[in-house]
């Protein structure tokens, strides 16, 4: 079960029935994302209920890690208590607080479309340069792919190297500009580095299906015979079944992957910016040590940039598995979302 | 008018207007006078949907002119079977040998696999039969797929290397223009070293070592082609236009009796742009016609000369993909193609509406022209006849 929403319910009914009140709520709440991820319009808004969530759990570490040993419903039955925090006490539903997932999403979408679209835009036009050349034998303009191509690639494996940091740390502060504090997300990042590399590879790792969803359909008549006589109409419920399928790995493992990271940057922020009263001073943008505290020494840096380069080598093979599966089944759209990156919504072009 | 006649085309089957069939000489051979053939492999693959389909067609010359000229198959498929791939170069071997499965991987080229005919080609059985040079049954090929400049002969005991054809294509004028720029000695010494760099890469790409030096009439064709566009590439027709100038230059200055045009351009669209695909059979299209007129102005060719189209391979026709146009998966659609022939003695305004295989393209072509395809696995398509 990926939610611990068990602690949410009210403390007046019996363990037993809060846990399974509060299990049935947050499958109910599963359910909804997943048929909100099927379209890119309603996906913004399952963005934004995942920045909720993300920035619950920030909260949840950090607030547990001032008292060691304290538990989830422990910790967050003290949310009731702090201010900032009381409205996180609940999982994020989505009757109530829709317009704060709206707004949490809209920002998200707005903050990832600055930070992706520069390499989704090169890595795109990159493609369609160089084979519309490559079509045309344009020799006097043979380098335009590979040089766009180039500089998409090392764009993106530069961002994509910090994006789950910035976005759990744009998810914590709620600013669209909070992507941008890259001082700050590579100090956060150096912090954290060997757990940080571990997260990407499971992240990379975690984009394998979405890439075979792509794919496979290439030569889904050898895994699925039947559709070689199939006609319009059983083509069409197939692809439907077939989005859906992979929509509902996408929702279930990010609900992993960004309650992972954001519980990395709590991890990072305390190492950065000390433990007392670490929240408070992150939604007031104090990030850094208080006045008088013991600054935590900074890290080493060969180790840092010894993890820095494998994660960009895990990204390098992320950008990898996306050429492949663009020269198998090629889609426009896929240059510049990412699925398990950003937008939650696997391309449907049927 | 030449006409092939039902009686030439079952002594064609037969081979009996053929001499030294087995085991005779290339001299001993008889003079050629039957048509003219030309082979248009209307490749890199393509659908019927986007070619032979109504208002759905970017050919509309082949589809409301050629077709009333000829007659037109429709239901012309790659058999499926184990070990049939729909590719571009198995599918040119379909064509030219008659057999599926008709030659041996020898190695690969990238991605790109090397492949040997194990049957004789079309050009072999031809030359074999009738006293025609190399350079009169002529491959025209295009620069994205050299190592398909090697398919022009089997490994068959009673024919092989010495009725290969001659090869047209950028390929092979890059090899003369670098051993000239060799040979003539005069250039600096930079552009000197350059060319012997290139040519020993261009000889690199040489897997069945054919490319040797050309003949004199071949170097003639060569030196005219070089005189009109000069060194750099930039100036002559590119992509499938090259082809067709190529094949135009070739009918006008060395006449050959059999051809094939290996047009190529719309596997582009394997990279998505589908623009690519419908533009590119635009230009094989143009090219036919301008193929067409240049034969119908030539006195040795008009009423003479008889034009098979076929594809190398069809594509998928997949509803779960943006740009549903791949082939190298064994989908049903990428085993549907179509075939035209038109010319003399063929039925005009026919469509001949039944199954009918790739591998018939051989039989039926040695059977215009007079010889047997004995290799053949498909059977020669008497119907297309007047």
């Amino acid at each position: 079960m990926t939610l611990t929403a068990a602690e949410e319910a009210a403390p007046t009914q019996p363990n037993r029935a809060r846990g399974l009140k509060a299990r049935a709520s947050g499958l109910f709440s599963i359910v909804i994302a997943i048929a909100l991820a099927l379209t890119p319009v309603t996906a913004v808004l399952v963005l934004g209920w995942f920045m909720r969530i993300m920035r619950r759990e920030t909260a949840l570490t950090l607030v547990r890690h001032e008292t060691p040993g304290k538990k989830r419903s422990a910790a967050l039955e003290d949310f009731a208590r702090i201010g900032e925090l009381a409205g996180m006490q609940r999982f994020p539903g989505w009757w109530h607080g829709l317009m704060e997932t709206l707004l949490a999403g809209t920002r998200a979408t707005a903050a990832l479309a600055i930070a992706t679209l520069p390499f989704g835009a090169l890595l795109l036009l990159a493609w369609w340069a160089g084979w519309e050349n490559s079509f045309n034998k344009g020799y006097e303009q043979a380098w335009v792919g590979p040089l766009l191509a180039l500089a998409g690639v090392l764009v993106a494996v530069f961002v994509l190297t910090h994006l789950p940091m910035a976005l759990a740390h744009h998810a914590a502060v709620r600013r669209i500009g909070a992507i941008w504090d890259v001082q700050l997300i590579r100090r956060l990042i150096s912090r954290v580095r060997w757990r940080y590399l571990l997260f990407t590879l499971f992240m990379v790792v975690a984009s394998a299906p979405v890439y075979l969803a792509q794919a496979v359909p290439t030569f889904i008549e050898s895994v699925f015979p039947h559709l070689a006589t199939a006609g319009p109409e059983e083509i069409k419920r197939f692809a439907g079944r077939w989005h859906l399928s992979f929509t509902v790995y996408l929702v279930l493992v990010l609900l992993i992957l960004r309650r992972w990271s954001a519980r990395l940057y709590a991890r990072a922020f305390m190492a950065e910016a000390g433990q007392a009263g670490a929240y408070a001073r992150l939604v007031h943008g104090e990030v850094g040590s208080p006045a008088g505290a013991e600054v935590p020494k900074p890290p080493r840096r060969w180790p840092g940039l010894l993890t820095n380069l494998m994660t960009a080598a895990l990204w390098f093979g992320f950008i990898a598995a996306l050429f492949t599966a663009q020269f198998a089944n090629h889609a426009w759209w896929n240059w510049v979302n990412s699925p398990i990156s950003g937008l939650p919504w696997v391309f449907r072009p049927y | 008018m030449m006409e092939i006649g039902r009686r030439a085309f079952n002594q064609g089957l037969t081979g009996a207007l053929a001499a030294g069939l087995m085991g005779g000489s290339v001299h001993a051979a008889h003079a050629y006078t039957g048509p003219n053939v030309i082979i248009v492999r209307f490749g890199g693959g393509v659908r019927r949907s986007e070619t032979i389909v109504g208002k759905k067609s970017y050919a509309p010359y082949m589809l409301n002119v050629l077709a009333r000229r000829g007659t037109l198959i429709p239901n012309m498929t790659i058999a499926q079977l184990d070990g049939v791939d729909t590719s571009h170069a198995e599918g040119t071997l379909n064509i030219l040998t008659g057999r599926y499965r008709g030659y041996s991987k020898v190695g690969s080229q990238g991605l790109a696999p090397l492949l040997e005919p194990d049957a004789p080609t079309l050009f072999e059985y031809v030359r074999k039969a009738f006293d025609i040079p190399a350079h009169q049954a002529l491959l025209v090929n295009g620069e994205d797929r050299p190592q398909e400049e090697y398919l022009t002969y089997g490994g068959h005991a009673h024919y092989g290397v010495s009725y290969r054809s001659e090869v047209i294509g950028l390929f092979r004028y890059k090899l003369h223009k670098f051993r000239a720029i060799l040979e003539d000695n005069t250039a600096p010494e930079d552009e000197l070293a350059g060319a012997v760099k290139e040519l020993n890469a261009l000889k690199a790409q040489d897997y069945r070592g054919t490319a040797g030096d050309s003949s004199p009439v071949m170097q003639h064709f060569w030196d005219s082609w070089r005189a009109q566009y000069g060194d750099t590439g930039l100036k002559n027709p590119r992509g499938d236009r090259l082809l067709t100038e190529l094949a135009v230059k070739a009918i006008r200055e060395l006449k050959p009796r059999l051809m094939m045009i290996n047009y190529q351009d719309p596997d582009y669209v394997h990279w998505g742009n589908a623009s690519h695909y419908t533009r590119a059979i635009g230009i094989i299209d143009q090219g036919l016609k301008r193929l067409v007129d240049t034969v119908d102005l030539d006195p040795q060719y008009r009423e003479r000369t008889v034009f098979a189209v076929v594809p190398d391979c069809g594509r998928d026709a997949n509803g779960l993909m943006s740009v549903p146009f791949q082939h190298h998966f064994n989908t049903r659609s990428s085993h549907e193609i179509f075939g035209l022939f038109f010319g003399p003695g063929i039925a005009r305004g026919k469509v001949l509406d039944k199954p009918v295989d790739q591998t018939s393209i051989a039989a039926t072509i040695g059977a215009i022209m007079g010889f047997k395809a004995s290799g053949a696995e498909g059977r020669a398509l008497s119907e297309i006849l007047t």
